[in-house]
C-alpha cells in the first residue's frame, strides 16, 4: 500500500518518538504522542479532552511537590507572552495505573512549552515536550561509582550542555520580551492621571506611580517620600484620614480593605480644607494561576466634576426657588378669584398682583434666555441715539414707586449725554443695578443714581448704603450664578444672573462695568458708555472757539457740541494761545476782533509761528472780508458772518483731515434718498446712492462703503435680501448697516436684523442729527458698538 | 377667641396671599417679614399656628424652628414650613427640625386653609 498524498498527521504525530502533549488555551489535552502515554503509564482515551492538571496532579504523598504549580506558571507565561518557555528539571511523580498496583512512581522531567500561533499571532495551542531524565538524575545521584555508566553519562552531559545552551538563549529572548512588557506597563502606569498603588499581601506598597506621590504630597501638604517601598500603605492613609471631611467613613473603607481582601469596592472622600474630592477604587490582584498576590488601589481626583455637579444642583434649587415664588402668588391669587369671587375692588388688587408677579417671572425667564443667547453668540444690538438723562430718570422714577423704605435720588452732573445704544438694554442694565442696590439695602436707606461725564464717555453710577460685598467675594461678583453669601444676604432673592448679564450687555455696547464696595458700608456699581463722537483714540475731538461776542460764542459752542466735539470758549487771544498748548486741539475757530490786547491776526500769526501749534487748522469767522489775508497767514478757511450752522458744519467737515468714510444710501424713494443725503452732507461723509437692492449690491461690489443706510421695502431686491446677500460674504458682512424703517417691525423681523452688523432707526420721523450720529458711529473705524 | 396665625415671609406678595386666604374672620393674623421679627412676634402673640418661610433674612426658617422647639412655651404651637425650595431634602430637613407640615410654593390657598384648620383641630 503506497503512502496517501495527504499524510494522516494525527497518526504521524502520535507515532513520533518523543514525549509530546498538545494543549489548548485552557490547558486541556487535545493530542498526545504514544511515547508520552507509555512514559506516563496512561491511556489516550482516558486523558484526551481533560485538563493536564486533572490528569497529572502533584503526588499527594510528596508535600514538597511543586511540579504542577511550576508547570502552570510556565504554561501561563507561554499563553500570555506567546513565547517558548523552558522549565528546569522537574520532579513530577507519575500515577501508576491501578492495574499495576496504583500509587506514584518517582520521575524527573525536563519540559519545554512552546506556543503555536495563528496568522494573527493569536495562541492556538501549546506544545508541551518533555524528556524523561529520571535515569540521568539517578545516575547523577549514584555518582561515578559505576564506570560502565560513565560513558553514557558523558554523552548525556554533552547532550544536556547543548540543550542548556539552546534553552538559555530562549530564556534570554523571553527575558527581553519581559523587559519590553515591563517598559510598556511602566509607561501605562506613569501615563495615568490616577494615582495607582500596588500592595502586597502584608499591605506594603510595592509599586506606586508618580501621580499617587503627587496626590499624597498635595493632600498631606508636604513633600512626602515616594510611597513605594518606604512604609506600609496604612501609614500614609492614617495621615490622610485626619484631613478628610468624614474621617470615620474613610477609616471604615480602609478596614474593609483589610477585612475583605478579595472584595472590589469604590468609595469617595473629600478633604476638609481644600474641598478636593477623590474616588478610591480597590480590588485584588491575582497572578496567572489565579492566586491572590496583593491589592491594587487606584485614586482619581474628581474635584472638578463634583464642583460642576454641585453648581448645577445649586442652580437648579435657585431657579426652582426663583420661579416658584412668583408662581405661588399668580396661582394663589387666581385661585382666590375663582373660588371666592371677591368684590370688584379686591379683584382689581388681585389682578394687579398677578400681573406684577407674571411680569417678574417673565423678566426672570428673559434673563436666562438673554444670557444664553449672548453666550451662544449671534447677539446684536439694535442701536439708536438714546437720551441717557431721560432713560436714567425714567428708571429712577420706576423704582421709586416700588420701595417705600428707600430714598432714590438722581444726580445729573453733566448735560451733554449723546450715546448710541439699545435703549431697552441700557434700561435693563440700570434697572438691574438699582434693583440690586435696593435688595442689598434691606434696612432701607438712600440709593443714588449719578451720571457723570468721564474721559471714556458717560458714567452712570448706582450708590447704595447697604450690606456691601465681603472682600473675599468681590472677585466673583460678575460670575454667572454667583450670589453673595452671608447670613444677611442668604435670603435675598435672585438668580445670580443679573450682574453677569449686565456685564455682557455693557461690554456689547463697547463700554465697561465695575464697582467699589466695602462690607457693611454699601456698594457703588457703575457702567460707562462711550460718547458718540470720538476720534480714533476713542476721545472726543476738542474745538477751541475764540470769540468776544457772547451770543456768537454760544451759537458756535452749541453747533460744535451738537456734533459731538468737546468745546472750549475764550474771548481773549492770550488765553487762546495758552489753552491751545494745554491739550490736543483739533480746530481753532477764531474771530478777528477780540477782548484782549491781541487781535485775531496776531493770534493766527503766533499759532502758525509756533511749531507745536502750527499744524492746528484755524477757521477764521469774522464780519469782515479779508479772506486773502487769512489765506496768506495760514488759516485753513474763512467764514463771513452771518453764516448758517449748515455752512459751518460743511466747512469744518472740509477742514478736519479725518474723512468720515464712504456711505451708500439705498432707498427706492428718491425724495427720501435726497433727505438722507442732505442730512449726511457736510458731516465728512463721501456719499453714494442706490435706488434698489440690486443697484446697492453692484455699488458695494464696486467700492466697499464704510457704512450703508438701507431702506427695507424696495422693489426687485428688498432690504432683507440685501442683508442676506451681504451676510453670505465673509468680508461684506462686516459693513455696518443702518436700517431706516417708518413702521414698527415684528419680533421675527427684529430677530433677523439682529444677525447682522445692523443698527436700527425705527421711526416715522427722525432728526437729521439723529441719523448723522448713527451713521457716524457705524462708519467709525473703531465703532464701539458690538 | 379667634386662633392666632403668625405669617412669616420676607416676600410682601406672599404674605398678602396668605392674608387674603385666611382673612375671613376665623383667625387673628399677624405678620413678620424676617427671621428676627418672626421670633419676636411669636413670643409676643403666642400664635397657635406659625407659617414659616424657610429662607428669610436674619434667621432662617429652620433656625427659628429649632429655637421654638427648645422653648417649652411653644410645645403645642403648630408650625407649617413654607418654601419655594421644593427638593425632597428640604422637606426632610423641615420635618426633622420639628415642622408639623411642609407646604411647597406654589401652593393652593384652599390647601393652606384646610391645613391650618386641620392643625387648629389638633390643637383643641
Amino acid at each position: 500500500m503506497s503512502a496517501a498524498p495527504n499524510p494522516d498527521f494525527r497518526t504521524l504525530f502520535e507515532a513520533i518518538p518523543g514525549l509530546y502533549l498538545i494543549l489548548d488555551r485552557e490547558f486541556r489535552i487535545v493530542a498526545v504522542s504514544d511515547a508520552y502515554l507509555s512514559a506516563t503509564m496512561t491511556k489516550r482515551s482516558e486523558i484526551l479532552g481533560r485538563g493536564i492538571f486533572d490528569v497529572f496532579p502533584d503526588n499527594p504523598d510528596d508535600l514538597g511537590a511543586t511540579g504542577a504549580s511550576n508547570l502552570r506558571g510556565s504554561l501561563t507565561r507561554v499563553r500570555e507572552l506567546r513565547l517558548p518557555d523552558t522549565m528546569a528539571v522537574q520532579k513530577y511523580d507519575i500515577q501508576r495505573p491501578r492495574a499495576e498496583g496504583g500509587g506514584f512512581e518517582v520521575r524527573y522531567w525536563s519540559p519545554l512549552n512552546s506556543p503555536v500561533l495563528d496568522e494573527h499571532g493569536h495562541l492556538l495551542y501549546i506544545v508541551h515536550r518533555v524528556e524523561d531524565v529520571t535515569e540521568f538524575v539517578h545516575l547523577q545521584e549514584l555518582g561515578d561509582e559505576q564506570q560502565t555508566l560513565a560513558t553514557q553519562l558523558r554523552d548525556q552531559k554533552a547532550k544536556m550542555e547543548a540543550e542548556i545552551l539552546a534553552r538559555s538563549s530562549e530564556l534570554h529572548e523571553a527575558n527581553e520580551a519581559l523587559r519590553r512588557q515591563a517598559a510598556i506597563h511602566n509607561a501605562t502606569l506613569e501615563g495615568s492621571a490616577d494615582g495607582i498603588a500596588m500592595l502586597d499581601l502584608e499591605g506594603r506598597v510595592v509599586l506606586a506611580n508618580n501621580a499617587l506621590d503627587r496626590m499624597t504630597s498635595a493632600i498631606l501638604g508636604e513633600q512626602e517620600q515616594p510611597l513605594a517601598g518606604t512604609k506600609p500603605f496604612g501609614a500614609a492613609t492614617a495621615q490622610v484620614a485626619e484631613r478628610v471631611v468624614d474621617r470615620d467613613a474613610y477609616l471604615r473603607g480602609l478596614e474593609r480593605i483589610e477585612a475583605e481582601p478579595e472584595a472590589q469596592f469604590v468609595d469617595e472622600y473629600e478633604l476638609k480644607d481644600s474641598g478636593r474630592a477623590f474616588v478610591r477604587f480597590s480590588g485584588p490582584v491575582r497572578d496567572g494561576a489565579g492566586e491572590m498576590i496583593g491589592r491594587i488601589i487606584s485614586i482619581r481626583e474628581v474635584t472638578t466634576e463634583r464642583q460642576a455637579e454641585r453648581l448645577k444642583s445649586e442652580l437648579l434649587a435657585t431657579v426652582s426657588h426663583e420661579l416658584r415664588t412668583p408662581l405661588a402668588s399668580i396661582l394663589g391669587f387666581a385661585e382666590l378669584m375663582v373660588e371666592r369671587q371677591p368684590d370688584a375692588e379686591t379683584q382689581t388688587r388681585y389682578l394687579q398682583t398677578i400681573h406684577g408677579e407674571a411680569k417678574r417671572l417673565t423678566g426672570l425667564i428673559n434673563d436666562f434666555l438673554d444670557l444664553q443667547r449672548i453666550e451662544q453668540g449671534g447677539f446684536r444690538l439694535a442701536l439708536a441715539p438714546v437720551d441717557l438723562a431721560e432713560l436714567v430718570s425714567q428708571q429712577v422714577e420706576l423704582f421709586s414707586g416700588q420701595s417705600s423704605e428707600h430714598e432714590l435720588e438722581f444726580v445729573l452732573n453733566t448735560d451733554s449725554l449723546p450715546v448710541v445704544a439699545e435703549e431697552d438694554r441700557i434700561a435693563q442694565v440700570l434697572g438691574n443695578l438699582i434693583s440690586n442696590a435696593i435688595k442689598y439695602s434691606p434696612g432701607g436707606g438712600r440709593v443714588q443714581v449719578v451720571v457723570d461725564a468721564v474721559a471714556a464717555g458717560v458714567r452712570v453710577s448706582v450708590r447704595d448704603e447697604g450690606l456691601g460685598i465681603p472682600a473675599g467675594q468681590q472677585q466673583q461678583i460678575f460670575q454667572k450664578f454667583f450670589r453673595v453669601d452671608s447670613s444677611d444676604t442668604r435670603a435675598i432673592g435672585g438668580t445670580g444672573l443679573g450682574l453677569a448679564l449686565c456685564r455682557e450687555l455693557v461690554e456689547a455696547h463697547g463700554g465697561r462695568i465695575g464697582f467699589e464696595s466695602a462690607e457693611g458700608e454699601g456698594s457703588t456699581f457703575w457702567f460707562e458708555l462711550p460718547a458718540v463722537t470720538q476720534n480714533r483714540n476713542g476721545e472726543r475731538q476738542r474745538v477751541l472757539v475764540v470769540e468776544d461776542d457772547r451770543a456768537m460764542a454760544n451759537l458756535l459752542q452749541e453747533c460744535f457740541a451738537g456734533d459731538g466735539f468737546a468745546v472750549e470758549v475764550t474771548a481773549h487771544g492770550e488765553e487762546a494761545l495758552r489753552l491751545v498748548q494745554q491739550a490736543p486741539t483739533a480746530l481753532v475757530c477764531l474771530d478777528i476782533s477780540l477782548a484782549g490786547k491781541l487781535d485775531g491776526w496776531e493770534v493766527l500769526g503766533s499759532l502758525k509761528a509756533n511749531p507745536a501749534t502750527s499744524r492746528i487748522p484755524v477757521l477764521i469767522c469774522t464780519a469782515g472780508n479779508n479772506s486773502t489775508q487769512a489765506a496768506v497767514l495760514g488759516a485753513a478757511d474763512f467764514l463771513t458772518k452771518p453764516f448758517s450752522a449748515q455752512q459751518l458744519r460743511e466747512t469744518v467737515a472740509r477742514i478736519l483731515p479725518e474723512n468720515a468714510g464712504l456711505v451708500l444710501v439705498v432707498d427706492d424713494d428718491e425724495s427720501i434718498r435726497s433727505l438722507v443725503v442732505g442730512a449726511l452732507a457736510g458731516a465728512g461723509f463721501e456719499l453714494r446712492e442706490a435706488a434698489d437692492g440690486e443697484e446697492a449690491l453692484l455699488a458695494v461690489a464696486k467700492e466697499r462703503p464704510a457704512a450703508i443706510v438701507l431702506d427695507l421695502m424696495m422693489p426687485k431686491l428688498d432690504g432683507f435680501a440685501v442683508l442676506e446677500r451681504l451676510s453670505e460674504d465673509q468680508e461684506l458682512r462686516q459693513i455696518p448697516v443702518v436700517v431706516l424703517t417708518a413702521r414698527r417691525l415684528s419680533r421675527s423681523e427684529r430677530e433677523v436684523l439682529r444677525t447682522g452688523a445692523v443698527s436700527l432707526l425705527e421711526k416715522s420721523s427722525y432728526s437729521a442729527e439723529e441719523l448723522r450720529e448713527l451713521v457716524r458711529l457705524a462708519a467709525a473705524p473703531l465703532s464701539s458698538a458690538g | 377667641m379667634a386662633a392666632t396665625v403668625l405669617i412669616c415671609d420676607n416676600e410682601d406678595v406672599l404674605r398678602a396671599l396668605v392674608r387674603a386666604t385666611l382673612n375671613h374672620g376665623a383667625y387673628e393674623l399677624v405678620e413678620a417679614c424676617d427671621g428676627d421679627e418672626a421670633l419676636a412676634k411669636a413670643r409676643q402673640v403666642r400664635p397657635e399656628v406659625i407659617l414659616l418661610d424657610m429662607m428669610m433674612p436674619g434667621k432662617t426658617g429652620l433656625e427659628i424652628l429649632a429655637e421654638l422647639r427648645t422653648d417649652p412655651d411653644f410645645a403645642s404651637t403648630r408650625v407649617v414650613m413654607l418654601t419655594a425650595r421644593a427638593q425632597e431634602s428640604d422637606r426632610e430637613a423641615a420635618i426633622e427640625a420639628g415642622a408639623d407640615r411642609f407646604l411647597a410654593k406654589p401652593f393652593s390657598p384652599r390647601e393652606l386653609e384646610l391645613l391650618v384648620d386641620e392643625l387648629l383641630g389638633e390643637c383643641v
